[in-house]
């Protein structure tokens, strides 16, 4: 469901304009977060205390924008469960027949706008701030430079979020459908490498990758769910390494299968810690929930992603001494002609 | 020798000036056209070596667009790399873009994609 097509199910002129007023807002308030973060690289003489906390300064507003989103889509439903003279229509039948299927019809319908609505910004916050890094206006100062690669690894947390949101709305609405095609190896890797290459240039990792000489050129897959789930592991693995590398290899652990495995020298994950990874965030019972804020919703998502492709995704840790994620999946080649293009 | 063209298809105002400093830094000349029907009036008048095309565009889409390039012989030696903010809209692209990227696009990244069709340009002047 597309902005348009959310905003076309509100009946009344009057509530579109003001819930349009209020989507400005929350943009507004997104934009001057993200000035915020910025502006310390015009105030070259701050002292990095005060930058450190332009920055979540900043960054909050981003999110605050996008929560006043959510409070905004929640208005809309309240004025969907009154009638058009603003009388509360029978609450009882609301809530038996159309309240939850409708909440959440809304919540994902909202979250798949919110996640699409925040590529834009994050475009052009991505760009100039890449720009920058690169010198096109000009060279920068050491700290400066620190400060840009602080806000490219920020961007790259909030892409990871837009992206797991959309994928967990479509999975919570059982919508989220397979699309198999033929894809290279190669280039899935090379794709993610090229987005991953500058989170970790930000924390000063190696990223590197291999593909084993028996793995065919051509397989079958969901190609872009595959590089969602590169992407999550990756970024999981960039978020908990400070120093060293991350790998990420492409094999055939037998023949009838193949394996997507991503390797980090990070600070591992304690043994009783485990079995919890890749569980939602959420839970009441998850011991993770404090410490790994910001990984549980991607390896839930990957989880979840990678029983739908019949395969099984297993992590192997040492506290202290890096962690691996293994993602198995069923070895289907493919049939040549329906080669998929460049993209 | 004239240097490769490149026209940007983007309505968005920064992220056009994002994509064109890319292009331009990958050693393209780049124009901007900033809705459908601009980029259709730009396509009947030059011959672009590469077309970057948002999805997501006033007038007439971006798809309605690639389809428009894919189906003139003029044009068929385009190349198109896709940037859109809509993943899902993607797939039933693969087959027709050169490229597909998904927004936010990386600087590095869309330059070194710009970078890689040069020499199948250069061969084809």
């Amino acid at each position: 469901m597309s902005a348009k097509e959310l905003a076309d199910t509100s009946a009344d002129p009057r509530l579109s304009r003001r819930l349009n007023v209020l989507r400005l807002c929350a943009g507004a308030l997104a934009l001057a977060g993200s000035l915020a973060a910025l502006f310390p690289l015009a105030a070259g003489s701050l002292p990095p205390s005060a930058k450190s906390a332009l920055f979540y300064s900043g960054f909050l507003a981003v999110l605050l924008g996008g929560g006043s989103l959510c409070a905004v889509e929640r208005y809309r439903l309240k004025q969907l469960l009154c009638d058009s003279s603003g009388a509360a229509v029978d609450r009882a039948a609301v809530v038996d027949l159309t309240y939850e299927a409708e909440f959440d019809r809304l919540k994902n319908a909202l979250v798949s706008v919110a996640s699409h609505e925040l590529r834009t910004p994050l475009n052009a916050i991505l760009g100039y701030t890449e720009m920058l890094q690169e010198g096109t206006y000009g060279p920068l100062l050491s700290e400066q430079r620190n400060a840009v690669a602080r806000i490219v690894s920020n961007i790259g947390q909030l892409l990871l979020l837009a992206n797991n949101l959309l994928d967990h709305a479509q999975l919570e609405a059982g919508t989220l459908a397979l699309n198999t095609v033929s894809f290279s190896p190669a280039e899935l890797m090379d794709g993610v490498r090229g987005v991953m290459d500058m989170l970790a240039r930000a924390k000063n990792l190696k990223l590197t990758g291999h593909i084993a000489d028996d793995v065919p050129a051509i397989l079958s897959g969901d190609r872009q769910r595959l590089h969602q789930i590169l992407v999550n592991l990756i970024g999981n693995a960039i978020h908990f390494t400070d120093e060293g590398m991350v790998h990420v290899r492409i094999y055939r652990p037998d023949a009838a299968h193949w394996a997507l495995a991503v390797s980090d020298t990070g600070r591992g994950i304690p043994e009783g810690l485990l079995q919890h990874v890749f569980e939602e965030p959420g839970q009441a019972d998850n011991p993770l929930k404090r410490d790994y804020s910001g990984g549980g919703l991607g390896l839930s998502i990957v989880k979840r992603l990678v029983a739908l492709m019949g395969g099984k995704v297993t992590v192997e840790s040492e506290s202290g001494r890096g962690s691996t994620f293994t993602v198995v999946l069923p070895l289907r080649e493919s049939p040549a002609v329906t080669r998929e293009g460049t993209g | 020798m004239n240097k490769p063209f490149a026209l940007i298809i983007e309505d968005h105002a920064d992220s056009a000036v994002i994509f064109a400093e890319a292009l331009r830094s990958a050693g393209y000349e780049t124009e901007i056209a900033r809705s459908g029907s601009e980029a259709l009036e730009r396509l009947g008048a030059t011959t672009p070596d590469v077309v970057v095309l948002d999805l997501q565009l006033p007038r007439v889409a971006g798809p309605d667009i690639l389809r428009q390039i894919r189906a003139d012989p003029r044009l068929a030696a385009t190349h198109v790399i896709v940037a859109t903010a809509h993943p899902q809209m993607t797939d039933s692209l693969a087959g027709e873009a050169d490229s597909i990227l998904v927004k936010p696009v990386s600087f590095i990244q869309l330059r070194d994609v710009a970078a890689r069709l040069l020499p199948s340009i250069t061969l084809n002047k």
